[in-house]
């Protein structure tokens, strides 16, 4: 009997143009079609969902439709008095959403709308004796919080208020047998997880820790027959991937090795052809998350009709260095 | 703002949640059961321990648990009554168990005093049934738990009913990253120093990826256990050093080494028996199971391992007798070697010697270890050719881990794989 392998087969019905003008479209709709319940739903991630929209459509030139003084309004409003920013109003502050309102105001070029020193001293102060990072105040610690940290400051030209070589210390305690991390010591690799340590050790400038050609071999095995990318062993291909992995590729200086034209093929089909947007697979639903993964991880292939990106921010290139920033690439 | 037509029926819809809940300490799941229209009676049901909400009825239960516990989240002078507040969270939680905030307030609540711990632990154990990857669950179990600890809780008892929770949610979902995060953070955090548990543990294991050979957050578990079984202070239990004998044995029988080699006598026996029987069993499941890519993976994670043990071999040695000196392991060593430099203690340098260092050996009798883990060696490498060349060719899938399995070996291993017959 012939085994199933886990991936998903590609039809012909599916899009293979890309389709820049329904995703702009998408975006600068997706708030205002929502019901009371999706609303309530999805407010938990407000900040997040703001972040994904806008980078995309800066990155596909459509920034001006985005109403910029409400959400200057809006980041303003989610700034808690300890420093820190939540997902949306009243909700508690986060690193997660500190992020996100960072990335948001970067782009803007309008970092003094909120309090920058006692954002400074939320994000120092969740830093652990061991160099770790908690989200929030009620201590869970994760890989991913060490990026949202690190990438914070360095947008904020801030990096020094911590103790760096803590951080790094801690990120690469997470590193396993296969040259990948995962969210703490011992953890599963996962390249979610990935980006978010090699982002770390990219912004701070410890790349070296890496063993690059032993990842780039467990990244590209993450590429499937449909094309599509996986996060972990036997899981589905999912868009999100194709950036995760990507991005990650691109900073160890090795995203040749992945098969190029299959992926985009999988990524195009991935665009609702009728609403605009992309999903986690083809037929799926689109959401803003997949689109913005979709549309920069396009970029990263050399998509001319997509602006650069920057694959250790997810941020248009043009941005990060107009803060002058430079974070470390490895080269093969 | 409070909305100007509430969902009336929604504060005794709460209720009757929180009511299931105190009367049956036994609810195990919930779920929300596809009605799509009001019949005019209770949307809540239970039946056989399980809690039912019929779907009608969620996005309105939703709406006004989420407005009314935001607007009492403004109006702070003027407090929702901590019991309401709590059945408003429950009922949110229970359908969008992504909200961190909502979770914080339930933090609030337990520490105020408001909330009952155990109570806590039982609701998140209910609503994993329906959500067993929620990432906020399982973090908000984790901080119950350290309070507990905290308040001089029953570790054993914890740690028991920890295992359990995260093996069902394990269960419900494959691959379940949180769920065996959480196993593992419990182990290191509510397990005694004594071998007991970890060899309950790896006993379970075995059984559960026999049965999961997709699952390869299972077996990154099993190499969790593995590890901490070869580091290991005490010996490991007779039955573990006897399959890891027999193991040897079997591996070094159908190597092609007429050589008469007595491993077994060997100041090595725990770590390369243990590392031997367990890729026994991985080879036995490759065979049965074709096409796994989580069986592989697992499978390299072995074979890393067993070049540790030489590569500590070799350490002691200085010089190396050995051919296999040349070709020191480039992984997860090398990594260790870098890191080294940087990385003072933790989890990445403390490479604990398979070989205790106390442990006097002649060097007649070094000599005899080399020349066996020589042996051992080419035995290894046998077996993963056999391996590989037994793969039926009809199998498309298999045939092509296969092959990703010998590329492995010679670029990333750097060990050559003999041609068999």
């Amino acid at each position: 009997m012939a085994t199933l392998m886990k991936d998903i087969i590609l039809s012909s019905s599916h899009p293979k143009e890309l389709l820049l003008q329904k995703h702009a479209d998408f975006i600068s709709s997706y708030g205002v079609n929502k019901d009371e319940y999706e609303y309530c739903m999805t407010e938990y991630l407000r900040m997040s969902g703001v972040y994904w929209g806008l980078t995309a459509m800066e990155l596909i030139g459509n920034l001006e439709r985005i109403n910029k003084q409400e959400i200057l309004e809006f980041i303003k409003l989610c700034q808690d008095d300890a420093g820190g920013i939540g997902a949306s109003v009243g909700h508690d502050p986060h690193l997660l959403y500190t992020l996100s309102a960072v990335q948001i105001l970067s782009m803007y070029d309008a970092l003094d709308i909120v309090n920058v020193d006692r954002l400074v001293q939320y994000v120092k102060s969740l830093q652990q004796p061991d160099g770790s990072f908690c989200g929030d105040k009620w201590g869970e610690v994760d890989t991913r919080f060490s990026f949202c940290a690190v990438a914070c400051l360095s947008l904020l030209g801030k990096l020094e208020e911590i103790d760096v070589e803590k951080a790094v210390e801690f990120v690469v305690s997470c590193m396993n047998f296969d040259g990948g991390f995962g969210s703490r010591p011992g953890s599963e690799s996962h390249a979610g997880l990935i980006y978010c340590c090699l982002g770390m050790l990219s912004i701070t400038g410890h790349l070296h820790y890496v063993d690059a050609d032993l990842l780039g071999w467990w990244l590209c095995e993450r590429q499937l027959p449909s094309g599509g990318l996986n996060g972990r062993p036997e899981k589905l291909p999912d868009v999100c991937y194709s950036w995760w992995v990507l991005a990650s590729l691109r900073i160890l200086g090795r995203l040749h090795w992945i098969r190029r034209e299959s992926l985009v093929t999988f990524v195009l089909a991935c665009q609702d052809p009728e609403t605009g947007g992309f999903s986690d697979r083809p037929g799926d639903l689109p959401d803003p998350f997949h689109t913005i993964f979709g549309l920069a991880a396009l970029s990263l292939l050399g998509e001319p009709a997509i602006k650069p990106v920057n694959p250790t921010y997810c941020m248009p290139q043009h941005v990060v260095d107009r803060l002058g920033l430079r974070p470390q690439k490895l080269t093969l | 703002m409070m909305q100007d037509d509430p969902f009336p029926a929604a504060e005794r819809i709460l209720l009757e949640i929180d009511a299931v809940f105190r009367k049956d300490p036994k609810l195990k799941e919930f779920d929300i059961v596809p009605v799509t229209a009001n019949h005019n009676k209770s949307p809540v049901l239970h039946v056989e321990h399980c809690l039912g909400l019929e779907s009608w009825c969620v996005r309105h239960v939703y709406c006004y648990t989420y407005h009314r516990i935001m607007d009492a989240r403004q109006l702070r002078s003027r407090r929702e009554d901590p019991a309401m507040l709590a059945r408003l969270l429950s009922g949110a939680l229970l359908i969008n168990p992504d909200v961190t905030t909502f979770w914080n307030m339930r933090r609030e609540l337990l520490q105020a005093g408001r909330l009952d711990m155990q109570g806590e632990l039982h609701f998140i154990a209910v609503l994993l049934s329906r959500k067993p990857k929620c990432t906020e669950a399982f973090a908000h179990r984790k901080w119950v738990v350290r309070r507990l600890l905290l308040a001089g809780a029953d570790k054993d008892a914890l740690l028991e009913e920890e295992l359990q929770v995260s093996r069902y949610a394990a269960d419900r979902y494959p691959n379940n990253y949180h769920a065996w995060s959480h196993r593992m953070w419990c182990l290191a955090n509510l397990a005694p120093a004594t071998s007991a548990i970890l060899h309950k543990e790896w006993a379970a294991s075995e059984a559960w990826v026999s049965s999961h050979v997709s699952d390869h957050s299972g077996m990154q578990y099993r190499q969790f256990l593995l590890d901490r079984l070869l580091e290991l202070k005490h010996s490991v239990s007779e039955d573990i050093v006897d399959t890891g004998r027999k193991s040897i044995q079997q591996l070094l029988s159908h190597s092609q080494n007429e050589d008469n080699v007595d491993f077994v006598q060997s100041a090595l026996i725990k770590s390369v028996g243990l590392i031997a029987s367990e890729l026994l069993l991985n080879t036995d499941l490759i065979l049965r199971f074709a096409g796994h890519e989580a069986l592989w993976c697992h499978r390299r994670y072995l074979l890393v391992s067993f070049k540790k043990i030489l590569n500590c071999r070799t350490d002691m040695n200085g010089t190396g007798g050995c051919r296999y000196s040349s070709s020191i392991c480039v992984t997860r060593s090398r990594c260790a070697e870098k890191l080294s430099e940087a990385v003072s203690s933790g989890h990445v340098n403390t490479e604990n010697a398979p070989l205790e260092r106390d442990q006097k050996l002649s060097s007649q009798e070094l000599g005899a270890l080399d020349r066996d883990l020589c042996h051992l060696q080419g035995a290894m490498m046998w077996h993963e050719a056999k391996l590989i060349s037994g793969c039926q060719p009809d199998e498309l899938h298999q045939q092509r881990l296969a092959k990703q399995h010998r590329k492995w070996l010679s670029h990333v291993l750097k060990l050559d794989v003999p041609a068999v017959a």
